[in-house]
């Protein structure tokens, strides 16, 4: 079995376990929640015989390790639970909203890519004059500002203001636009100090300098050779920054009343409906897991000189 | 090339590390440029090919290659000129090669100069892969730099430098960061390319071992400037500068007078580029050191067959001994 | 010998601070000094009580009054209280955040980090897989939920930011350890039979304090903003107490008086920007212009 194969082997055994342990982490955290899932089932105005019933049903009566199994058997068959709210299976909910955190994830991370990597690799090649300062400067106050305030201050400014951009929702496809923009920005600025300084590194190093000893155009090597040189720290962080978009964003669905897991799981929360909670955690969980398994192969793949 | 000065900063904060430089080659002759870290020999080459960059500043009074006055040129025109009249060969091939490209591919780029075409340019390449000697060059193209071995690196380095026909090879130390049995196979290809093509070598080091049997000519250079320069076959056997002198002692094997004698160190260590004293920059290290050398700089004269700044050239030989 | 060490120890000390006197770090170490001193002596500033809801507070239609209003610098929140009083005292809650839950979630992560490091084998391997478990949860669902079991007392804020915030720094100081573990001075130490631990102390923490501060700076930020966050979504600091999270989702729907929303915001963003140049200005002390870090 060649080298890299077993790393890729390893790691995947690392993500099981990890995932293993993210499960039984959920499974724990629905015992530390006081609310009793039965009284949710039934109801206020529930007897208590008609307690004790649902109690048998939902096996809560079972020692903890049954329950546990029982959990993990559901979870491996994409059985999420039934949720108490909306009195329809978790996964059918999760199905219905995950496209659109899908979606804006997407658009979050187009933004990030078509914004980020251009205005870094210019700041690179334009070293230490105006771009690079104001650029530098711009992202560093970027980072700074809370996103869910930025996103306010869109809708003010773009749909209040001057109503360009619908107040939120998801009526038209302009609809995604704040809400991917605000969402990528952060990422935007923290793609474009990223590549900036890989790029800077790489234009003084001696591949460079052998680049121009060949008599290749600055234009050619930034866009052939830089690019490629200092993409994988990018690509790396990108990855691992879609995950935590698909991850549910909590903060920007909410301003932005974008029906994705991360609202979802904020009104589950509100109604205290546990099971459509942990589903979207797992759900969450699964995709950051996998997209930081894939951030580790783009390492391996864009830098031929890794060694397993 | 004349004149040539490296300056850093400006007015009267000024630094010159390189200053007043001085060399002539024949077609396809070889010149070694020898001196230790700091004696501007790097930043010479890098000027040869006009790719001094802010902060740095080059000037130059003349700088003709055949019949191009590289002074005139624009930037872009400059670009046509690198790689086609003039290459570069760097020193570690490791740092030097891009590890995302194969080496194939690498040398195809330099080739396309030459040829538009891309499939022409990898026939060029994988040929100049033969031409250095690569074992199996159609296989090997596909390799990336980190899979090959040092050796084989830098013979991509050369086949990359080669690709596009150049009158002029600068080495910039080419086998400083390889095993010394594998430093001698790479001098031998440069040699051998050279004599092949006519192509003239300019080989930078601090190594004066790798002088006898490759080189023509010799410059020597100390703190900026070129202290001893002419034909190998005259300069290596009688030094007449004491710093030249002191590097051949300092050398096992070179000085056959002292085969078994413990090798002698210059002590000291050459100034830094702003703290040159105002006469001779080697006068504080040097045996023969007169008043004279600390208060005025010696010019360059030609005396016995080479080019020597030194006030006591004369006397050199007999005072510290010839080598044979 | 010894005279020469002691004063290149003190001409070290001075170079530090010599090497701080740039203008990001000042500008940073005044922004937050400003909000410190807001945090540590409001009344200086403001002598009017935040919480407390004026009679003059809103207008006849109940609406808040805009900055400059009669006494009110700031105008009036939508429930008349005096909004220039409520951005000071909201600096007391940020400063906090700023700094107790972060010193606290960077000893842990220091703690983890040294000791998988140190250690390697079996505890490395678990503590790294326990880090990667919690690294991989959506923190931000997890913090909801835990919050709103165990109920909005500062503690469990303060528990569950620490719990969210760990990891990732956990994984740069276990990453660092190692790197320092294969220093030649950690070999020569081993061989002359120096203690596992005895080496961690002197050796590897020392070398971790630069990596530890501009950490700290940092997630000192990133700990305003996700309290800001939380607070935004009700799980924060609760009211009457004034933080500026809050004050955002008191204004989420109020865009007909944007300073109600562009304040705070611009507090929060002042802080951040602050504590983000002050790292900046640590990581860069000292070193001339083209080296500049600038992550």
């Amino acid at each position: 079995m060649s080298p890299r194969i077993r790393y890729v082997l390893s790691r995947i055994v690392g993500l099981l376990l990890t995932l293993f342990a993210v499960f039984t982490l959920t499974f724990l955290l629905t015992f530390a929640v006081p609310q009793d899932p039965a009284r949710s089932v039934v109801g206020p105005k529930g007897t208590a015989a008609q307690l004790e019933q649902v109690r048998e049903e939902l096996g809560l009566n079972d020692p903890i390790l049954i329950q546990y199994g029982r959990y993990l058997g559901n979870v491996a068959t994409a059985d999420l639970g039934y949720s108490y709210a909306q009195r329809r299976p978790v996964v059918q909910i999760i199905g219905e909203r995950l496209p659109y955190t899908v979606v804006l994830a997407a658009g979050a991370i187009a933004f990030q890519i078509g914004v980020g990597i251009p205005v870094g690799l210019v700041a690179a090649a334009r070293a230490g004059r105006t771009f690079d300062r104001v650029s530098l400067a711009g992202s560093l106050l970027v980072i700074s500002l809370p996103g869910f305030w930025v996103g306010l201050v869109l809708l003010f400014l773009l749909a209040y203001t001057w109503p360009i951009f619908p107040l939120g929702g998801t009526g038209s496809p302009a609809a995604l636009v704040l809400p991917a923009v605000t969402l990528g920005l952060a990422g935007a600025a923290w793609t474009s100090r990223v590549m900036r300084t890989e790029a800077y590194e790489f234009l003084r190093s001696d591949v460079v300098r052998g680049l121009r000893a060949k008599g290749m155009s600055p234009r050619r090597i930034l866009l052939q050779h830089t690019v490629r040189a200092a993409s994988g720290p990018v690509l790396t962080m990108l990855a691992i920054d879609l995950g935590y978009f698909l991850g549910g964003a909590v903060l920007i669905e909410s301003v932005f009343s974008w029906p994705g897991i991360g609202l979802t799981s904020f009104q589950a929360l509100r109604q205290n409906d546990i099971p459509l909670l942990m589903g979207c955690v797992i759900v969450g969980s699964v995709f950051i897991l996998a997209l930081n398994l894939f951030a580790d192969l783009i390492r391996m793949k864009v830098d031929p000189r890794v060694s397993i | 090339m004349r004149g040539l000065r490296v300056s850093l900063g400006s007015g009267s904060a000024a630094v010159n590390l390189v200053d007043g430089v001085d060399l002539d080659l024949a077609p396809g002759r070889r010149l070694a440029l020898v001196g230790e870290s700091g004696s501007g020999k790097s930043l010479t080459a890098t000027a040869l090919m006009g790719l001094v960059d802010d902060p740095l500043r080059s000037k130059a009074d003349v700088l003709r290659l055949g019949d191009v006055d590289l002074l005139r040129l624009s930037p872009a025109q400059w670009r046509r000129v690198r790689g086609a009249l003039v290459a570069m060969v760097q020193q570690d091939p490791l740092t030097a090669l891009s590890p995302v490209f194969s080496a194939g591919s690498q040398i195809a780029e330099a080739a396309r100069a030459r040829s538009r075409n891309r499939k022409e340019a990898w026939t060029q390449a994988v040929e100049r892969m033969r031409e250095v000697g690569i074992p199996d060059p159609a296989v090997r193209a596909h390799d990336f730099p980190h899979q090959l071995s040092g050796g084989l690196r830098q013979r991509v380095a050369i086949a990359m430098a080669l690709a596009s026909e150049p009158s002029l090879m600068i080495a910039d130390e080419p086998t400083t960061a390889l095993d010394v049995t594998v430093q001698s196979q790479i001098i031998e290809l440069l040699k051998t390319l050279s004599e092949q093509r006519g192509m003239g070598v300019v080989f930078i080091t601090h190594d004066l071992g790798i002088v006898p049997g490759f080189a023509h000519e010799l410059a020597v250079m100390y703190a900026g400037r070129i202290v001893e320069s002419g034909p190998a076959g005259s300069v290596i056997p009688v030094p007449r500068h004491p710093y030249t002198f002191a590097l051949i002692a300092s050398q096992p094997g070179l000085d056959p007078r002292s085969p078994k004698r413990r090798l002698p160190t210059i002590p000291g260590s050459p100034p830094g580029a702003r703290s040159r004293p105002p006469g001779c920059a080697f006068a504080p290290r040097c045996p023969l050191a007169l008043d004279l050398c600390t208060q005025s700089a010696p010019e360059l004269r030609i005396v016995d067959g080479r080019a020597v700044a030194c006030h006591r050239a004369d006397e050199v030989p007999e005072l510290l001994g010839a080598a044979r | 010998m010894a005279p020469a060490a002691a004063s290149t120890r003190r001409r070290g000390g001075l170079q530090v601070l010599r090497g701080l006197a740039r203008p990001d770090f000042i500008v940073g170490a005044l922004l937050v000094a400003f909000w410190a001193f807001c945090a540590l002596f409001p009344t200086v500033l403001t002598s009017a009580d935040p919480t407390r809801i004026r009679d003059d507070g809103l207008t006849l239609l109940g609406e808040p009054l805009p900055p400059g209003t009669s006494s009110f610098l700031l105008g009036t929140d939508s429930l008349g209280r005096d909004f220039f009083a409520r951005v000071v005292h909201g600096a007391r809650v940020a400063m906090i955040i700023a700094i107790v839950p972060n010193a606290l979630a960077l000893a842990f992560a220091t703690l983890v980090g040294v000791v998988a490091g140190v250690m390697r084998g079996k505890v490395e391997f678990v503590l790294m897989r326990v880090t990667e478990a919690i690294m991989v949860l959506p923190g931000f669902m997890i913090a909801m939920a835990v919050i709103s079991t165990l109920g909005t007392s500062t503690t469990v804020l303060i528990l569950t930011l620490v719990a969210f915030s760990w990891t990732y720094t956990a994984r740069v100081i276990y990453g660092e350890t190692l790197r320092l573990r294969e220093m030649l001075f950690v070999e020569a130490a081993l061989s002359v039979g120096a203690g596992r631990w005895r080496i961690a102390a002197t050796h590897i923490v020392p070398h971790l304090k630069p990596l530890l501060v501009v950490y700290f700076t940092m997630n000192a930020a990133f700990m305003v903003l996700l309290e800001a966050g939380l607070g935004f979504l009700g799980f924060g600091v609760q009211p009457p107490t004034p933080s500026w999270g809050l004050m955002l989702a008191e204004a989420r729907d109020q865009f007909f008086y944007p300073w109600l929303i562009l304040v705070p915001g611009l507090c929060l963003a002042s802080l951040s920007v602050g504590f983000y140049l002050v790292g900046q200005g640590i990581q860069n002390a000292g070193r001339p212009a083209e080296k500049a870090v600038v992550l």
